[in-house]
């Protein structure tokens, strides 16, 4: 099917060589210097992150448009003389219950954020990692915004993750379910430590928790805050399955993320966590 | 030059298509890799110097626009498919989608293995090879599905003439 020649075929067969071996160079070379990759991720974030933005915009658009049209069908069967009205009344309706779930998620938002005394950035989620390989997700908002690699992360429900690159006005946040994340961990009911990790699936588990803890199904997993990352008291997830340790040391527990991070809309980035106060012993009680 | 940009542009439209829209609407992580559709298709038609480098930029396109930690093993991942592809095309018949879907399977694999391979010699993969292994069946498989399509589209615009014929190459089978 090809002309190719020979002549041609040992030039390309060069050219790829030479090329493959300077992607081998980049690897090495971005793998001890580490900045280099993050330096080219934030010159692509800057030139995407509009069209990135763009792109979120008409995709919310198109999937209220099917909204609409389907709610317009069934209610054509019901009655045809209210066509026209009840397609205007649906579009508004729909209009008024993104509002309205964008309101329940900013309060809950707000109320954890109060709950917790913190403080921080409302963001939206622009984009997801392309790859399968790594869990992340693109906000817009970056660092003329305040935000700084390795803030927390949440959502009204719980922890999201942390950023883990920033460029002017876009920010790359590592998710909780990505293979390379782990939080320090309490089980809330019987406050035994471990990490939740992350298994790059939908769901995390959690790790080093030794045999002799009580664990059970429907436990809540909440964050540490020894980590110095998280704050203390987010929610992480519930017990999905305990596998018992039979010649282990450790349990093998199935976490399911409280977030569900394909759902991902409005986040909250932390900027500052409450300082724990040390509160002095009393005159008497000193050495 | 404007056969790069095209590329490149084409390539980043794709990138954002599959980072937003298809990882939403599809499930279980089957995203077809259009970086890789891209790179089989400059493969089959344009077995030229230049077409090397173009592969090499869309797969490090795909290094920086992911979170991936390093720099170029997508690029030099994207190279070898490029080469295979092209030495393999005289013996495939192109225009049958199955053949088509069956090079974008085994390019995928390929693809896959090399960036792991080339990822784990310079960091830590605890982990990441296992959620390599999960999904790039699924990814392999959804591209292989979707790069017909791919493929009739990106015929049809080279022939709309959006690039020049010369800058998109000959596709070498006519003669």
């Amino acid at each position: 099917m090809s002309n190719l020649g020979a002549q041609s075929s040992t030039k390309i067969l060069g050219y790829s060589l030479s090329l493959f071996f300077l992607g081998l160079f980049l690897s090495a070379f971005s793998a001890k210097n580490p900045e280099t990759a993050e330096l080219g991720n934030r010159v692509v974030s800057e030139i995407v992150t509009p069209l990135q933005s763009l792109v979120g915009i008409v995709d919310r658009s198109v999937s209220n448009i099917w909204d609409d049209y389907l709610w317009l069908v069934r209610v054509n069967r019901e009655n045809a003389d209210l066509k026209q009205r009840l397609f205007a009344l649906e579009a508004e309706n729909s209009r008024l219950l993104e509002f309205e779930g964008e309101n329940q998620r900013l309060r809950q938002l707000m109320g954890l954020v109060q709950e917790l005394k913190i403080e921080g950035i409302a963001a939206n989620v622009i984009g997801y990692d392309p790859s399968n390989w790594v869990k992340s997700v693109t906000i817009d908002k970056g660092f003329i915004n305040g935000i700084r690699k390795g803030m927390s992360v949440i959502e009204g429900k719980g922890v999201v993750g942390h950023v883990i690159s920033t460029s002017r006005t876009s920010s790359r946040v590592l998710l909780v379910s990505d293979h390379a994340s782990s939080i320090d961990a309490v089980i809330q009911r019987t406050r035994a430590r471990g990490i939740v990790e992350g298994s790059g699936g939908r769901l995390a588990r959690l790790s080093y928790l030794i045999e002799k803890e009580d664990v059970k199904i429907g436990d809540r997993i909440i964050a540490s805050g020894l980590d110095g990352i998280y704050p203390k008291g987010l929610f992480i997830g519930v017990v999905t399955n305990v596998d018992p340790p039979a010649r282990r040391l450790f349990h093998r527990i199935q976490v399911q993320p409280a977030v569900d991070f394909l759902k991902l809309e409005n986040i909250f980035v932390v900027t500052s966590v409450p300082v724990m106060q040390v509160v002095p012993l009393p005159e008497g009680l000193r050495k | 030059m404007q056969g790069f940009l095209f590329y490149i542009f084409v390539g980043l439209i794709g990138l954002i298509i599959q980072g937003s829209i298809l990882k939403v609407i599809l499930p279980f992580g089957a995203i077809p890799n259009l970086i890789l559709i891209l790179v089989v298709y400059l493969g089959f038609f344009r077995q030229k110097n230049d077409a090397a480098l173009f592969a090499f930029f869309l797969g490090l396109e795909y290094d920086l626009f992911g979170s991936h930690l390093l720099l170029g093993p997508n690029a030099s991942a994207a190279v070898l498919v490029y080469f295979l592809v092209t030495s393999f095309s005289k013996r495939l018949f192109v225009d049958s989608p199955f053949t088509l879907g069956l090079v974008v399977l085994v390019a995928s694999f390929v693809s896959h293995g090399v960036a792991a391979i080339i990822t784990s010699q310079f960091v830590p993969t605890e982990g990441l090879l296992t959620v390599i292994f999960r999904y790039s069946p699924l990814e392999a498989f959804a591209s292989a599905l979707v790069a017909p399509f791919v493929f009739k589209y990106l015929k049809r615009i080279n022939v709309e003439g959006r690039t020049s014929k010369s800058s998109m190459g000959d596709p070498g089978w006519s003669s």
